[in-house]
């Protein structure tokens, strides 16, 4: 499974969206994502992709796109 | 607060209120045995004189499922209180992904209520819960606790934090 798949499949179980959303996902965006949806997300990414964010890149990540971007850092590229 | 072995802790109803912020009628448990993290577990009879049990129901008292609930939310927040920097953060229900109820649970009766942490992670914790009567499970349930002040705001997105109950 590349990194991609990987990404969307997280997103897509732990905010029940499906791969047509994905693009346009925001926090807040879909009920799934509230406050405790996100560290949820975050929490599954982190168990997936084997890393650990730091806590300003908890914040910051507040869409699927940012995401992205947000995990390169981590030498995480989807 | 007295430490029973290398991993469990006992507390009394005293040591509880120094990590619960409930209490009662809203506290359903007077000691618990914890291992921080993992496991608590505690039991409890309840005498027909009761407040709940006169009025559910008059006449055929059982507990309500809602306080069965309850008990185990209780002991749940136990193992994560007793992590190190937790004691003095509040811990809410952020959702109950299962609960089946099995048998009534009638006065007198002697419960044997257990939590086990599944998973904690970001400030979630996902439990396990239930309440026997001798070997017959009475309620079983699945639930996740949020520890509040782990739960951070998103840049630009607003308030991100849970409700208090």
């Amino acid at each position: 499974m590349t990194n991609q798949e990987k990404y969307n499949k997280v997103f897509m179980e732990a905010l029940e969206v499906d791969e047509s959303q994905l693009m346009e996902l925001e926090y807040q965006s879909v009920d799934a994502w509230d406050s405790v949806g996100h560290m949820n997300l975050i929490g599954e990414l982190e168990d997936t992709f084997e890393i650990e964010m730091e806590t300003d890149d908890v914040i910051a990540f507040s869409s699927y796109k940012k995401g992205i971007e947000i995990l390169a850092k981590y030498n995480i590229i989807v | 607060m007295k430490k029973v072995d290398e991993k469990t802790y006992y507390l009394d109803q005293q040591d509880i209120y120094e990590f619960l912020k409930n209490r009662p009628p809203i506290l359903m448990i007077d000691e618990v045995y914890v291992q921080p993290g993992v496991t608590a577990y505690t039991s409890k009879t309840w005498d027909e004189g009761v407040w709940f049990f006169a009025c559910h129901f008059p006449g055929n008292p059982m507990m309500p499922g809602v306080l069965q609930l309850e008990s185990l939310f209780n002991i749940a927040a136990m193992p994560i209180k007793l992590l190190e920097g937790n004691r003095h953060k509040t811990t809410n229900v952020a959702q109950i992904s299962s609960a089946k109820f099995k048998r009534h649970i009638l006065p007198g009766e002697k419960l044997d209520i257990s939590a086990e942490i599944i998973k904690f992670r970001r400030g979630l914790a996902t439990v396990k819960g239930k309440i026997m009567v001798a070997d017959e499970v009475c309620c079983e349930a699945e639930f996740v606790l949020v520890v509040l002040d782990d739960v951070l705001k998103v840049e630009n997105g607003g308030d991100c934090h849970a409700d208090d109950e």
